[in-house]
């Protein structure tokens, strides 16, 4: 029986381009601070050590700072012992991060990089087979290729997968030589040869297969709007005869999105509550996707229910405005302009402009914002 | 705005000046220069402009002379709903006071007077308009553009405008504002959107740059990456090539052993070769010693043999030889005897021929010895010959001359018919019987037969001069027969003959002395005879007398030819015979030569007889034929036996191919080198890739360039964000601009009717005028005359600025806006009857708009039926 923590993707250095200068700090920081609350896991649940499958860092080029960063994390913790696992951003290429100089001078005790495949010792008894990625490109299955040469272990030992990359059975690039083929993996299993495989590449928490021994991790901290459960690592519970995987939430940060018709006061309105009721505003990066058609005075609400806004989340991502909102004046707006003479027919053809579509249309709609404030429209 | 009064205390030279306006209507005020008028709307303009604290130049310069006092103006006035009285005093106990009379009462005063007053006229005063509707004193006169926004608004209402309120003013003016934010007046973008740009751009170049050095670094681990596959596949084919190249290494030694194997047995033979072929040599040597030996006994003896039969063909060649030169002698004496006797004949018949030529010369020197006498004695003769055919002719004419002048001359002819004696003229004649006695009459002859009678014969006229002609034709005569030494024609003619004579023989005589002299002179031709005649005796004398003489050139001429004859056939038999006598002592010196050769050859062939024969010996002395024969025997087996034993060799040796094992083994060798130059390359080149990507890597390029996107991206949203509020207030202000420019064209006729109903009052009622844009007349028809403004007269331009701004006042003013119109002594170019018209113009408009006139002209503004006239009256 062996317990340790089960995360990966990381990513360290990963520059969130969304995000503005001070909210890009905290979300950088943020994913510095998970390595904290991965040892507080390791400690608290009594765990042998943690296995990190891959992608540790964003990049084998990433900001020095970064690293030494991470480094010192670590050895803040000098009870847990990390494996790290070369991955696809961080290959154990002739450039890699872990044969950096950096690195290697500072590189605490506690930290062992799994830089091939040669059984490691985790714990008495345990054994960990790696599956690091060389380049960014490998031409095979790396895990099926680690595990070929392995005798099923005896009874005494348990052997530990970790390896990086997508499984064949839930990765639509079908043709792609490096997937991991879960059928060989299930297989190499069920001879007894390694007992779970802790895989990392896949940034939503996912269990792989019918063995209930594969797993994906996910990302500590959510990295993109596609993923669907980051912020997760797992602790793994493990025997010859049983295994047991609990998902803990450690991410602090958050993405939202959601595609929004817009038409009305009303729609406006349970948008405002929507943004409204969202917990953890300044580490949720919120996306939303508008369409419809509204009037000039709403577009002006909405514009300043989003002004309000901006700055509380961490970011706000409002897309298609242009395209697919439309923003037309309603008799409503006409009367709120107030306006009579040459005043009124610029606001006339004003009007029709923004309503023909197309480029000329977004700006028409811009003007009558415009004009809709000048006016004293939206007193 | 109206005035109802304005108060000044202090104000330049007045001290103390109220004037109270007529606020419906127009109001004149009269005054003499200096009275002050023109301080009235200066102390209104300052009263609104400046704070009563200002110490301006404008305020410094209406402070009154000479008095330490403030300038003070008060004006009660109504502007829009407001009516206020305002005071203010500047620089002596400076203050500002306000009271508000309505709508509500408000007192106010200092600084917080002063802004309430701005507001107010901010609120309800077209500033513009102000400035628009006044014709000042001394400014220059121009016809003012009344862009200004309340008659904006009230041509809208004029025009059918709906509700045109301050509002669009402002939403005009925003517009404008919000446009210049983004857009230069030209067009261009604002600096702010290009420093954007800019940024933008040098963000993106950034990135890039970071995303290059990225790529370049990603190419290196690739290169890495392929390196390290390479140096695997090196060190394996470096392996492989130094196994090959071992083993090819020993094979090649065996080889080599093989070949040294072959170059000894290769020695051995050549050394069996070399001993036979010395033996060989010296068996050839030896036999053909024996043969040479036998060669020249055969020679010596073919020699000798052809020496004994060539001896008789010798002797028979010399005895023919001897023959023919005996015969030859023979012919060449009787040779040389007929020559002999040839030279004496031609000597003989020169000898005659000589004689002959002798002769011939003696005559020829006699001939001209002759002739020279003759012409000698011709050349004498003809000296004094004087008379030649010439003088002849000429004689003859002369002769002829007398004969016709005498002709000519009476005369008298007297013929006696018997003796008789008369006297003529004096001289005695005497006739004979039948003689006749011819005189001539010149003038007048007297005949005087004495006792008989005594004739006088005159001559007629003319008789004179034929007797003058008669004596000079006789005088002629007579010297030419003078000249001639003869007495008369038949002299002269006997003369010239006998000169014709002697002339013939002078030429016969130089004829001969020519033909016999030649080219020689008379002694050389004479020396020549004498010479020749020495010749002759001398030859007599020596001539042998063996043979007689012949007797003429003839006979000896004929004697050399015969024996000319003779000594040519005797030369020719000589010639024959030399060439048979040459022929025979050829065969002789040939057959000599031939025995001479023979008898050479027979000693030489001799000698070397003796020489092989001695040679032959010799060689056999040292060793004999028999050994030779063996020992050749002896190395020929041993040749054969080391041969075979080379040839065993050699075939082993090809069998091992060391040609092809010498390729074999360099390329083996070349191809190890090449791959540990490749791999050494390879890891040469893995070394600076290492070194460049631990530098490389260090920089933490991946985490700058996100971090420069990340900056790109949030400058291009901004940019995005500020183009997107420049082209909406580009649009905005675009079409504001077009409806407003449209909204003007409608503008323009409401304004242009009241101009054109104040002018038809001034003018007539062809009158009309153009208005642009900015509501400024333009042109004028009067008429049927259009001009521009500017080329209308002062007083025309006058009258029009006044109209015009008279037309705009009357516009904006009915709802109590607008501001009044202020005439600062204007029309100072108008004629009385224009003057009168004016009057009724502003008239016409006093009854829409407060105007106020200025005048120091009392009488100017008379024609105004409705005003009010106020007279100021002077300092004095």
């Amino acid at each position: 029986m062996v317990k340790f923590v089960h995360t990966a993707d990381w990513q360290l250095g990963k520059a969130a381009r969304y995000l503005n200068g001070e909210a890009r700090t905290r979300f950088s920081a943020a994913r510095l601070d998970v390595i904290d609350s991965i040892a507080e896991l390791v400690v608290g649940e009594g765990c042998d050590f943690a296995v990190v499958c891959g992608d540790v860092f964003e990049s084998n080029h990433i900001d020095r700072q970064v690293l030494v960063r991470a480094l010192e994390k670590m050895r803040t913790a000098p009870q847990v012992a990390f494996y790290l696992l070369p991955g696809n951003h961080d290959p154990l290429d002739a450039s890699s991060v872990f044969r950096s100089r950096t690195f290697v001078d500072n590189r605490p005790d506690n930290v062992t990089v799994l830089d091939g495949s040669t059984p490691v010792q985790a714990a008495p008894g345990v054994e960990l087979i790696a599956a690091p990625w060389f380049d960014k490109s490998p031409l095979t299955d790396l895990v099926d290729a680690a595990c070929r040469k392995l005798e099923p272990a005896s009874t005494r030992v348990l052997r530990i997968l970790i390896g990086h990359g997508a499984v064949d059975a839930i990765h639509p690039e079908a043709n792609d030589p490096a997937l991991i083929s879960l059928e060989r993996l299930e297989s190499i299993i069920g001879s007894g040869v390694i007992h779970y495989a802790a895989l990392g590449d896949r940034h939503s928490t996912t269990d792989v297969g019918s063995t209930g021994r594969v797993w994906y991790s996910g990302a500590p901290e959510p990295t993109a709007h596609v993923e669907t459960d980051p912020g997760n690592v797992l602790i793994v519970d493990v025997d010859w005869n049983h295994v047991h995987v609990d998902r803990r939430r450690v991410g602090t940060w958050r993405f939202e999105r959601k595609a929004w018709e817009l038409s009305s006061s009303v729609d406006i309105a349970v948008l405002g509550d929507w943004l409204t009721a969202l917990e953890d505003k300044d580490r949720t990066i919120v996306r939303l996707e508008l369409s419809g058609q509204l009037s000039v005075a709403w577009k002006a609400r909405l514009d300043g229910l989003f002004a309000h806004n901006v700055d509380l989340f961490a970011a706000l991502d409002v897309r298609g405005e242009s395209s697919s909102l439309v923003v037309i004046p309603d008799d409503a707006d006409l009367n709120d302009f107030g306006l009579t003479g040459f005043a009124q027919q610029a606001l006339s053809d004003l009007s029709g402009l923004a309503g023909s579509g197309g480029d000329r249309a977004a700006v028409a709609q811009d003007a009558l914002a415009l004009l809709y404030r000048f006016a004293g429209g939206n007193k | 705005m109206r005035f109802h009064r304005v108060r000044l205390w202090n104000y330049r030279g007045v001290d103390n000046c109220e004037v109270a306006f007529f606020t419906e209507g127009v109001t004149v005020i009269e005054g003499p220069n200096e009275v002050g008028k023109t301080s009235i709307p200066e102390g209104i303009d300052l009263l609104f402009d400046l704070m009563d604290s200002s110490k301006s130049r404008r305020v410094r310069s209406v402070k009154p002379v000479g008095r330490d006092e403030g300038p003070e103006v008060e004006v009660e006035v109504s502007s829009g709903r407001y009516r206020f009285l305002y005071r203010k005093r500047w620089l002596r106990r400076s203050m500002t006071t306000l009271k508000i009379i309505s709508p509500q009462h408000e007192q106010l005063s200092g600084r917080a007077a002063h802004e309430r007053v701005k507001e107010i006229l901010a609120e309800t005063l077209d500033s513009a308009l102000w400035k628009a509707l006044r014709v000042e004193q001394g400014t220059e006169l121009v016809i003012p553009k009344f862009d200004v926004p309340s008659l904006g608004r009230a041509l809208d209402r004029a025009a059918g405008g709906a509700s045109s309120t301050e509002q669009h003013d402002d939403l005009w003016s925003l517009i404008c504002d919000e446009r210049e934010r983004h857009w230069t007046l030209t067009g261009r973008p604002k600096g702010k959107r290009t420093a954007q740009q800019q940024a933008v751009e040098q963000a993106r170049m950034r990135v890039s740059e970071l995303a290059q050095q990225l790529d370049r670094m990603e190419d290196d681990v690739s290169e890495m990456n392929r390196l390290a596959v390479e140096a695997q596949q090196l060190e394996t084919t470096q392996d492989r090539c130094e196994r090959r190249e071992r083993e090819l290494s020993g094979q090649w030694e065996s080889v080599q052993r093989l070949n040294q194997k072959v170059d000894r047995l290769s020695a051995d033979h050549s050394t069996a070769l070399e001993k036979q072929s010395r033996l060989t040599a010296e068996w050839k040597s030896r036999r053909d010693a024996a043969r040479t030996v036998e060669e020249r006994q055969g020679q010596l003896a073919a020699l000798e043999s052809e020496a004994r039969q060539a001896a008789p063909i010798l002797a028979a060649a010399t005895e023919r030889a001897a023959a023919v030169e005996a015969g030859l002698d023979k012919a060449r004496t009787a040779l040389r005897i007929a020559e002999s006797e040839q030279r004496r004949a031609d000597d003989d018949r020169d000898h005659h021929r000589r004689c002959i030529e002798v002769q011939q010369l003696t005559e020829r020197y006699n001939r001209v010895v002759e002739a020279e006498k003759t012409l000698e004695e011709a050349e004498n003769r003809l000296a004094f010959a004087k008379v030649d055919e010439e003088l002849v002719v000429k004689i003859e004419q002369a002769h002829l001359a007398v004969v016709r002048a005498e002709a000519a001359v009476a005369s008298v002819e007297t013929t006696a018919k018997r003796e008789l004696s008369m006297r003529v003229d004096g001289e005695d004649v005497i006739l004979g019987e039948g003689e006749t006695q011819h005189t001539t009459v010149e003038d007048e002859v007297v005949l005087t037969i004495p006792d008989v009678a005594q004739l006088r014969v005159r001559a007629g006229t003319g008789s004179k001069s034929l007797a003058v002609e008669r004596r000079k034709a006789r005088d002629d005569l007579r010297r030419l027969c003078d000249t001639a030494a003869v007495a008369d024609l038949t002299e002269a003619r006997a003369a010239a003959e006998q000169r014709k004579e002697v002339q013939r023989a002078r030429d016969e005589a130089l004829e001969t002395i020519e033909r016999d002299l030649r080219d020689l002179t008379v002694d050389v031709l004479r020396s020549k005879a004498e010479g020749l005649s020495r010749r002759i005796t001398s030859y007599e004398a020596e001539r042998p007398q063996d043979s007689p003489l012949p007797p003429d050139f003839e006979a000896a001429k004929r004697i050399a030819a015969d024996n000319n004859r003779v000594v040519g056939d005797l030369q020719a038999e000589f010639k024959s015979l030399e060439r048979v006598a040459e022929s025979a002592a050829d065969v002789l010196d040939g057959e000599r030569i031939n025995e001479s050769n023979l008898s050479g050859r027979i000693k030489i062939a001799q000698d070397a007889k003796t020489q092989a024969v001695n040679f032959l010996e010799a060689a056999r002395k040292q060793r004999s034929d028999d050994e030779i024969t063996t020992d050749l025997a002896t190395a020929e087996r041993h040749v054969e036996t080391t041969g075979e034993s080379l040839e065993k060799a050699e075939k082993n040796l090809r069998a091992a191919d060391p040609e092809s094992l010498a390729s074999r083994l360099s390329n083996a060798r070349e191809a190890a080198q090449r791959t540990h130059e490749d791999l050494q390359s390879n890891r040469d080149r893995g070394n600076v890739l290492r070194g460049r990507l631990a530098v490389e890597s260090e920089k933490g390029l991946h985490t700058r360039r996100d971090e420069e996107a990340s900056r790109l991206r949030h400058l291009e949203r901004e940019h995005q964000r500020s183009e997107a509020k420049a082209q909406a207030a580009a649009l905005l202000y675009n079409i504001f601009a077009r409806c407003r420019q449209k909204a003007r064209l409608h503008y323009v006729v409401p304004f242009k009717r009241k101009i054109e109903q104040f002018g038809r009052i001034v003018f007539n009622a062809s009158f009309t005028v153009d208005i642009d844009d900015d509501l400024r007349v333009m042109r004028r028809t009067l008429d049927g005359d259009t001009l521009r403004v500017d080329q209308l007269s002062t007083g025309a331009q006058e009258q029009l600025g006044v109209i015009s701004r008279l037309a705009c006042a009357a516009i904006v003013s009915p709802d109590g806006g607008g501001a009044p119109v202020i005439i600062d002594d204007a029309l100072g170019w108008s004629d009385p009857s224009r003057l009168e018209r004016m009057g009724a113009a502003i008239a016409a408009a006093g009854g829409q708009c407060q105007t106020i006139i200025l005048t120091c002209t009392p009488g100017r503004y008379a024609h105004i039926g409705k005003a009010t006239t106020i007279r100021l009256p002077s300092r004095a």
